[in-house]
């Protein structure tokens, strides 16, 4: 246990690169819009939210990448097993979740205390992911983020264990079985039961349970790979 | 002769390593002994880095055992935490400084000397605050040098640690590594291609060829096993025939054959027909192994040389 706290306390070294760099993104993307609502009528439409915040968890998935394909080959070389990096990067990753969806759960407090920034901007937490209490914002915001996290860490994985070749398949392989799953759904004339479907979930089933499961699904898919690491 | 020794860190038991159509280590079977400088040597491909990431759990054999401190490395966080394999060309991540690499494994290693690495440091001349990315070929092996011995882990290997080093900094490493072997004794295990600068300090040889095992013995036995003869062509071949030779080059009716003997009686012999004997280095006869193999121990298969990564 105690050398899994050490694996996680390796990717807080230098943490402006795990911390600052989202937030850096994230806030120019902010500042964008801010702007852009504040000199167009773009905020007075009922609901006027932005995607802006998605620059955050795709950078966070990116940063997330990175730290399996800098920290993995290093780890292994200062003797320590794939499955206490593994262990120590997910902790950090839960850690920072929380601590992310805490952070988005002030702003869109902040965000609906000031009419959207005096501008009607629904920056922070656009459309449905928008929940009437704090404790449960902080979920709807970081479980999301704990699915971007996971997804980056089995893509960095991918690429540790089958390289460039693996990456390439594995974005080959995403995007035939989403087309295939479009297809499919096409020609079963079913759009609309998967669109009741979803409209049937409950808020917090589609913030906060679906994309956790979605990572518990990934980290489960990608412990068998990083097991076959050679660095 | 040295006490028979009982204790051994690590067994490799009948142990094959293969890749897609590449045996890299073929039936090899051997034990490294505790507290010995062990020298893995052998031409490039022979296997010494693939014995390394086997004994250290980075790979998982084909078929065979291996054991360090009585269990399987691989995924073994209690045999890891003892075991330090500095190999060339470590990658450090991007964002990293020197002080973080230590920093790193500082906090990893249990035996981890500070004041070593602090001394270390100074020898080498490393910048602690520069990131490992801008540093040199050769000091970014310093780096793994000084992670290697302030860890202090009682199984240290090093795969050719001396990439970009320079001599004087090289002997440094063979000093330091000496000195704190002397007054912390433990278990290293060393690949290299320097043989006759770390002859000195090896206490026993691994050579391997193609994936098997040529020689595995202590250097105090190995000394005197073979000697070089020069002489006359049918003088020479007369002595060779007696023994085992094992390389022979003839210029101009002259012969010079490194030959291995049974003892001092057999170098007197070869002094008595006649012939000019010297004592063989440690690296003459290694060559004199490795050259052997094609020719006289086995069929030649055309080396693979494309790497497989899997």
């Amino acid at each position: 246990m105690n050398r899994v706290l050490r694996a996680g306390r390796m990717h807080l070294v230098h943490p402006l690169v795990i911390l600052g760099i989202p937030w850096l993104v994230v806030g120019i993307s902010f500042a964008i819009n801010v702007a852009v609502w504040h000199l167009t009528p773009a905020g007075e439409d009922d609901g006027g939210f932005s995607g802006g915040i998605l620059a955050l968890y795709i950078t966070v998935l990116v940063v997330y990448v990175q730290a399996v394909t800098q920290l993995l080959p290093f780890s292994m070389g200062i003797s320590l097993s794939r499955r206490t990096f593994y262990l120590g990067t997910a902790l950090v990753a839960a850690a920072q979740a929380l601590l992310y969806g805490l952070s988005i759960a002030v702003l869109v407090a902040i965000e609906n205390a000031t009419d959207g920034w005096g501008a009607g901007l629904s920056f922070w937490a656009p459309g449905v992911f928008e929940v009437d209490d704090v404790f449960l914002q902080i979920l709807a915001s970081g479980a999301p983020m704990l699915a971007f996290m996971s997804v980056g860490i089995g893509i960095g994985i991918v690429h540790q264990r089958w390289g460039q070749t693996g990456t390439w398949g594995l974005m080959i392989g995403t995007l035939v079985f989403f087309g295939g799953l479009a297809i499919l759904i096409s020609l079963l004339e079913a759009w609309r039961t998967v669109g009741d479907w979803f409209a049937d979930q409950s808020t917090l089933a589609l913030t906060a349970g679906l994309p956790l499961a979605i990572a518990a699904v990934v980290a489960l898919i990608s412990y068998p790979g990083i097991r076959r690491v050679v660095p | 002769m040295t006490a028979p020794r009982t204790t051994a860190v690590a067994t490799v038991d009948d142990v094959t390593m293969r890749f897609r159509g590449h045996t890299a280590l073929d039936a090899v079977t051997t034990a490294v002994e505790q507290d010995s400088i062990t020298g893995l040597l052998g031409r490039n491909g022979a296997g010494k880095t693939t014995m390394m990431q086997l004994l250290t759990g980075h790979r998982v054999p084909t078929s065979g055992r291996i054991e360090v401190f009585g269990a399987q490395p691989y995924e073994n966080d209690d045999v890891l935490r003892r075991t330090c394999f500095i190999k060339e060309g470590q990658r450090y991540p991007d964002h990293f400084r020197v002080q973080d690499a230590l920093g790193a494994a500082a906090m990893v290693f249990p035996e981890w000397d500070d004041d070593l690495a602090a001394s270390l440091l100074r020898d080498f001349d490393l910048p602690v605050k520069r990131p490992v990315k801008k540093l040199s070929r050769g000091m970014t092996s310093a780096v793994g040098i000084i992670i290697g011995l302030a860890s202090r882990a009682p199984f240290t290997l090093f795969d050719e640690p001396y990439l970009g080093l320079d001599a004087v900094a090289r002997q440094l490493f063979y000093d330091r590594l000496l000195a704190d072997y002397a007054e912390h004794p433990r278990t290293i295990m060393l690949s290299t291609h320097l043989i006759e600068e770390i002859a000195p300090l090896l206490e026993r040889v691994l050579l391997i060829d193609r994936g098997r095992v040529l020689l595995d013995a202590d250097t105090e036995s190995l000394r005197g096993s073979a000697v070089t003869v020069t002489g006359p062509v049918g003088a020479v071949q007369a002595f060779a025939r007696q023994h085992d030779p094992l390389h022979t080059e003839t210029l101009a009716g002259s012969s010079r054959a490194v030959v291995r003997i049974g003892g001092a009686a057999d170098r007197r012999a070869a002094a008595e027909q006649g012939l000019t004997v010297e004592p063989t280095s440690l690296q003459q006869l290694v060559v004199a192994m490795s050259l052997q193999t094609p020719a006289t121990r086995a069929p030649i298969h055309p080396v693979d040389l494309e790497e497989v990564s899997s």
